[in-house]
């Protein structure tokens, strides 16, 4: 059996290294999804003024700042029932949908597209013909005269000709499983420069109601904003029409370009939507409030696990209940006391217990422990979370408008809900939702608008900010959907400081190793069954991968079946 | 001057932003994890040299933590940009490295907890004609690279160069941009 080895590196868990053990046909038989770093973040928060933790967790990861802040000063609210005002929580969905639509869309075009989209066969479009092709895709975008596709054709050839071919090195440009016509790959260049150009701005709403970015100010009981809408030192009403025009400009872009893009390259796939399926079993803890984090029922991404693809029933879930949400650590270099299997994040314990070879090392060894990701389950069930998650559980809840935009995305490509269960599947999800979100980003700032013309203002409820009001021990979760799936964090504060802090991430859930009964991860799931044309080229293990999003830029080590490095690739 | 507390926080010290307004000409802009060690070379560095700013106009100085793309539009209308972060180059850790754009090293960084790297940000940036006229990286090699808040003992021994340098540099960068003398320090 050959194995297939891809040393890729995530952002959130440090390296992560999937190994692929392939049969004689070339195709995917069992994998193994290995988080090769030991972060171990929590032990930092120990001891500190829970009041403070948000801002130690935004530094935890690049991406996911904002969202991890937020799950943070929940946990906090949670454990001293405060509930934060209409206001606060508004202006708080408000900057988690802008952080999905930027996020997605830098996730599409510069971290995934290049998985489908083959730049150097861009060179060879005739540009009239793009011209043609971008008018039917994207009928109401300007840009799309042949002249603009023969200057972008000349800013791409400058730049290969160059040798600073810089982002867009190390790929498979050429490789067989690359489907679409040259003119198509030209148009999706220029909408990848077009959506750098245009992710740099969409941010600024952080900015308006963070205080500053990167890294925005949040806080305990509400926003850290204050609004005056005909004042010079707060939130105005200028600063509200800078983002009011930001909503339309995105709603420009995801609508204009990133959703017709996402259905014209996908239609080029169509044998996609049979692979990388993987679990079948999807989770949400539900998010983006309407009347507060204790009425479920009202959030606009509704909360549920569904199991084995049955989309018929749609299970509760409760994070403060000890049977469902647990993490298992058979297979992780952890050791949990007195012989347990699965402990609850309140009751979680980090223990490193390295057990693996010396680095570095060629393989690992799946039948024993063989990451630093603990495996995270619910109720014992191995899920998957994320945007594919989301839209299942939705569309299984019955929510009208998220059923509304799946079945018009399955009725474009003509096939039906079966094929959501992919790779194809995960990405176009990711796409969905953003579309979903510039949106609801609108219907949110109409309902601040609307709140603060009522004469409401208030932005904190600082009643019980002083540790004085507080009992001596309370415990709390605090949750958010990131762009990435499920975020749980978990705190305990005993006399005003942080006695326990555990944080499951998105990122654990779908690169998890096996469990004690030997269920696989979502990754290691989902790379089971993909037949490879050229395993020294594994284009088709990326797919997979990036489909889940999980940031990363990965060095990818190609081993023949003697063990042999073949290959060695860097991929972005 | 700006106001300056205890160390052990992880907040940004650095000027912050006000909106919108006028690019100033300069940008120097740390990144790096604080919570990864010698991650936060970068951020240490800019601690030291947003320290004594006093109103200077034509600097502003930022703390981009581990963003990477995200950064792009703050190098929108600037003459230059100085980057200061941890690099790992195989050098001996604290060695000093002065690299200007285009880089014929790789680049790549101290650790991956970023989104992306302050090289990768600056191609990014060329690609789309949104790279100032000059680009800097001012890198420190680190050591030790793991969960923590604190640099080691040759990265930080490496702190008060790299400082210098950076304030040569941008002293250097006022006379060819700014039209004012330049920094006597």
């Amino acid at each position: 059996m050959k194995r297939v080895l891809v040393d890729p590196i995530t952002r959130i868990e440090g390296h992560l290294r999937i190994e692929a053990m392939l049969n004689d046909h070339n195709v995917i038989e069992n994998a193994a999804s290995t988080g090769t770093m030991w972060r171990g973040i929590e032990v930092i928060l120990e001891g500190r003024d829970p009041r403070d933790a948000w801002a130690f967790c935004e530094r935890i990861c690049g991406v996911c700042t904002t969202v991890h802040a937020l799950a943070s000063v929940r946990a906090v609210e949670n454990a001293l029932a405060i509930d934060v005002p209409r206001n606060a929580q508004i202006i708080r969905n408000i900057m988690e949908l802008t952080q999905y639509v930027q996020d997605h869309v830098i996730h599409f075009y510069h971290l995934h597209a290049l998985d489908w989209v083959d730049v150097v066969s861009a060179l060879k479009a005739n540009p009239k013909a793009t011209a043609d092709l971008a008018q039917t895709v994207s009928p109401h975008w300007p840009t799309s005269t042949p002249g603009y596709f023969t200057d972008i054709q000349s800013t791409l050839k400058k730049f290969v000709e160059s040798g600073q071919l810089g982002i867009f090195q190390n790929a498979y440009w050429g490789h067989p499983a690359y489907k679409l016509p040259p003119e198509a790959n030209l148009m999706a260049v220029a909408h990848y420069l077009e959506a750098l150009r245009w992710q740099k701005d969409i941010i600024k709403i952080h900015t308006v109601f963070g205080g500053k970015n990167p890294h925005p100010h949040y806080q305990v009981g509400g926003v850290a904003s204050a609004i005056s809408l005909n004042g010079d030192n707060a939130i105005n009403i200028e600063r509200l029409n800078l983002v009011a025009k930001l909503i339309q400009d995105a709603d420009a872009f995801v609508n204009g370009v990133y959703i017709p893009d996402l259905l014209a390259v996908a239609s080029f796939y169509p044998e996609w939507t049979k692979y990388g399926g993987g679990l079948g079993s999807f989770m949400s803890y539900g998010d983006i409030p309407l009347n507060g984090l204790n009425d479920p029922a009202h959030f606009r991404f509704p909360r549920g696990v569904v199991l084995n693809k049955n989309l018929a029933e749609v299970l509760p879930v409760d994070l403060a209940d000890p049977e469902q949400v647990r993490e298992e650590v058979t297979h992780s270099w952890y050791t949990y006391p007195n012989g347990q299997q699965a402990l609850h994040p309140w009751d979680g314990v980090t223990e490193p217990n390295y057990t693996g070879p010396k680095p570095p090392y060629q393989q690992l060894d799946e039948n024993a422990k063989y990451s630093w990701l603990k495996s995270p389950r619910w109720k014992g069930h191995a899920v998957e979370v994320g945007p594919l998650a989301r839209m299942i559980v939705g569309y299984a809840s019955g929510n009208t408008e998220i059923k509304e935009v799946v079945n018009d995305a399955l009725g474009r490509l003509k096939v039906d809900a079966s094929a959501l269960f992919s790779t194809l599947g995960r990405t176009a999800a990711r796409g969905l939702e953003t579309k979903l979100a510039v949106g609801w980003l609108q219907a949110e700032y109409d309902r601040l608008l609307a709140n603060l013309k009522s004469g409401d203002t208030t932005t904190a409820d600082t009643t019980k900010f002083s540790p004085s009001t507080w009992p001596t021990d309370a415990k709390g979760f605090g949750f958010t959907e990131a762009p990435r799936g499920s975020l749980g964090h978990w705190v305990k504060i005993h006399e005003g400081k942080i006695a326990r802090y555990q944080i499951v991430v998105p990122s654990t859930w779908n690169a998890s190793p096996k469990d004690a009964q030997g269920q696989h991860g979502a990754y290691e799931a989902a790379l089971m069954g993909t037949p490879m044309a050229d395993p020294r080229r594994p284009v088709e293990i990326l797919r997979t991968i990036h489909s889940f999003d999980p940031c990363l830029a990965c060095a990818s080590h190609v081993i023949g079946p003697d063990g042999r490095k073949v290959a060695e690739i860097v991929v972005r | 001057m700006i106001p300056v507390t205890g160390s052990a926080k992880v907040k940004s010290r650095a000027r912050k932003p006000r909106l919108p307004s006028v690019a100033a000409p300069l940008l120097v802009l740390g990144v790096g994890n604080a919570l990864l060690t010698d991650d936060a070379a970068g951020l240490v560095m800019l601690e030291e040299l947003a320290r004594d700013t006093g109103n200077d106009n034509a600097v502003e100085y930022l703390d981009g933590g581990t963003q990477g793309l995200a950064l792009m539009g703050r190098l929108s209308g600037r003459k230059a940009v100085v980057l200061l972060d941890a690099v790992s180059l195989g050098s001996t850790p604290g060695t000093l490295h002065v690299l200007r754009f285009p880089f014929v090293h790789p680049m790549p960084r101290a650790t991956t907890a970023h989104e992306g790297s302050g090289a990768e940000l600056l191609r990014f940036a060329a690609l789309v004609d949104e790279l100032p006229e000059q680009a800097w990286i001012i890198g420190i090699e680190a050591g030790c690279v793991r969960t923590g808040i604190g640099l080691s003992g040759p990265v930080t021994a490496a702190i008060p160069r790299a400082v210098t340098a950076v304030r040569g540099l941008i002293s250097n960068l006022k006379q060819e941009y700014c039209d004012v003398p330049g920094d006597p320090r």
